[in-house]
């Protein structure tokens, strides 16, 4: 192979820049995290409108967490973005909810990472007619432990004032 | 703020050793007047209206409310932050108490020896296994959170906070007694009261009441329903699981006996007083965190970490020695209280049986008991270091099932306090059945019915067996047993 010196400098261009698209290639790599992975159940159930979604990362990792009715985040929240590796959601009332985070990117242009594994949240609240048996027995007992508090203490100054005024007769 | 931490690790130990000086220092000279057992386990019995408020006010708040009560306001809303403040009608409940139990038994130690005495043996072994597992378990859960607490909030290893607390606590409380426990928790006291105003006018400075709403509103709807279920059936069980603890713990019992004639009825209602709003600006700090655009990543740490945020690098200190006086107040108060069981019930007993017959005069014999109630406590110390060591993170679910145990014993001591009829089988069954069906609904229903069902079956036992015992035409209760 003949080359003469122009095609020998473009030749030469063409691998220097191949050679430094190789050598990006590890950082582009870098520069994308992997999806954060989920800790404990994918499927969760609660009675209280409330989850704490906890991720297996180093603390400090900046991470985004969106929450979302539709299960393809079409119009998706955050429900957190910081750099702890979990989120609290609370307050939802009775639904499906769905959850997933990625890890953000640390400088300015560079790709975020993939998304994790979606959480799936079943938010249904206990039934009132659960509630009102308890509020109830809750009020009674609490109602008669005043009652005998009352009852006592009230005996008891009687029978100090009885006791004080005998002394007094005396 | 940054990745999380409050301070960092050198602002949070130099914060720690200056602390510790102080309470060091403190203990020390307060323990001057701790000679004798009197003094050592009740303070000479001298304690006055502002102390006694303080140790109570100081006790009650706890490393839980000012990490937990955010952390119910952020879970079951409006609801949930009262109904954690419902924990101060155990103080009011308690106050007409501490001046009864202080006039029956003026010589008295502690609450185990009450019920033995009011009950006789058996409801004594009940109650103590039931009061212990409760203390105990509550001081190494304290003990464990502060240790996590300095860890999330600056960076601290576990280890070196958690030894850091229980160090410091131990040798105060040995060179002190309850002089030392009583004076820390007044300043302890004071610095959380203000640090919470603080945060509370920090809080308003950057958002309203309306803002806080509309954000809730919007993202967090069910925590301002009035109707929320989960927060409408804690309400009672959180009430029920305050009694209990504050009616049968010795935290309380040598408190209300170490205070003078005429102060515990004053002291536990004013300390009801000053605690009620506690719960409410911590829990604000909760509700208020999403409209302050603090990401919410853990509940328990969502206190600590809105107060840092508002009040910038300078409050973050004070944050963060409000939360290590909290856990101080507390671990403090448990470990001497704790020991007086031990050593009263247990340690003095035996060695004083094993003593008997050789003779010693009054002066040689208190120098050897206050001897024994310092080993006592840095025993205590020593078990409950060992015990955080593994760092384990179910043991604050285990002092949530003691809800059941220490409702269960609410009525015994009520009606044992107050009604001459009620027998010691009645006191027996109320603390058996109401702690086995208390912690059968707790696995069988929920944690929401478990103190709540203790403190009902061991109600119904309680004046079944009374009015048994008054139809039988069975005997009264001497009260003047109590006082010797």
């Amino acid at each position: 192979l003949h080359l003469h010196e122009g095609s020998t400098a473009r030749v030469s261009v063409r691998w220097a820049f191949a050679a430094v698209a190789i050598a990006l290639i590890p950082q582009a790599v870098e520069a994308a995290p992997a999806a954060p992975a989920v800790v404990g159940d994918a499927r969760r159930d609660s009675n209280n409108g409330a989850t704490l979604i906890e991720f297996e990362l180093e603390p400090g990792t900046p991470l985004v967490v969106q929450s979302d009715t539709d299960p393809e985040f079409g119009d998706p929240d955050i429900a957190y973005q910081g750099r702890l590796p979990s989120a609290y959601v609370s307050g939802l009332p009775n639904g499906r909810y769905y959850f997933r985070a990625r890890i953000e990117p640390q400088t300015e242009g560079a790709t975020p990472g993939d998304w994790s594994d979606v959480v799936t949240l079943d938010v249904a609240h206990h039934p009132l007619s659960r509630v009102w048996p308890v509020l109830g027995v809750g009020g009674l007992i609490f109602l008669a432990t005043c009652a005998v508090l009352l009852e006592g203490l009230m005996r008891t100054r009687a029978s100090r004032s009885a006791t004080g005024a005998q002394r007094r007769d005396a | 703020v940054s990745d999380g931490l409050l301070l960092d690790p050198w602002t949070g130990a130099a914060i720690l050793i200056v602390m510790s000086a102080i309470w060091l220092a403190l203990g020390r000279y307060w323990g001057r007047k701790a000679a004798n057992l009197d003094g050592f386990m009740l303070a000479n019995r001298n304690v006055g209206l502002a102390l006694g408020t303080a140790t109570a006010v100081a006790t009650w708040i706890t490393s839980n409310t000012t990490m937990l009560a955010p952390q119910f306001a952020l879970e079951l809303g409006v609801w949930g932050m009262l109904a954690y403040c419902t924990a101060s009608i155990g103080l009011f409940m308690f106050a007409p108490l501490a001046a009864r139990i202080r006039s029956l038994m003026p010589e008295g130690y502690t609450s185990a020896e009450f019920i033995a005495r009011r009950y006789g043996n058996v409801a004594w072994a009940i109650f103590l296994l039931l009061s212990m597992f409760y203390a105990v378990t509550w001081m190494i859960s304290m003990a464990m959170a502060g240790g996590l607490l300095i860890e999330a909030l600056t960076g601290i290893p576990y280890i070196v906070g958690m030894s850091t607390v229980v160090v410091v606590c131990t040798i105060y409380t040995l060179a002190g007694g309850l002089f030392a426990v009583i004076g820390t928790d007044f300043i302890q006291s004071v610095l959380v009261l203000l640090g919470l105003v603080a945060v509370l006018v920090a809080i308003f400075t950057q958002v309203s009441i309306p803002e806080v709403h509309a954000e809730l509103l919007a993202e967090r709807p069910a925590l301002l329903d009035v109707l929320f279920p989960a927060a409408l059936m804690a309400l009672f069980n959180n009430l029920m699981f305050g009694v209990g603890e504050i009616f049968h713990s010795n935290v309380w019992w040598s408190r209300a006996l170490a205070m003078r004639e005429g102060v515990g009825a004053k002291a536990y209602g004013l300390a009801g007083l000053i605690w009620l709003p506690v719960p409410v600006v911590a829990g604000f700090a909760g509700l208020a965190a999403p409209a302050l655009g603090i990401g919410v990543a853990r509940p328990d740490m969502v206190g600590p970490i809105t107060a840092g945020t508002v009040l910038g690098p300078l409050g973050s200190v004070l944050v963060f020695v409000v939360v290590f006086a909290s856990i101080a107040s507390s671990v403090d108060s448990l470990l001497a209280a704790t020991s007086d069981l031990f050593t009263k019930e247990i340690a003095l007993k035996w060695l004083g049986r094993a003593q008997q017959g050789a003779e010693s005069s009054d002066q040689d014999e208190q120098a050897r008991e206050r001897k024994i109630a310092g080993g006592v406590v840095l025993s205590l110390g020593v078990l409950t270091w060992l015990a955080c060591l593994p760092q384990i993170g179910t043991l604050a679910q285990v002092l949530f099932f003691a809800g059941p145990m220490v409702a269960s014993m609410i009525w015994p001591i009520l009606a044992g306090l107050y009604w001459a009829k009620t027998p010691p089988a009645a006191a027996v069954g109320g603390m058996l059945a109401g702690t086995a069906l208390g912690l059968t609904a707790y696995f069988a229903v929920g944690w929401y019915v478990g103190s709540l069902v203790g403190a009902v079956v061991s109600a119904v036992v309680v004046v079944v067996g009374t009015i048994v015992q008054r139809a039988r035409a069975g005997e009264d209760f001497d009260w003047e047993r109590l006082a010797t």
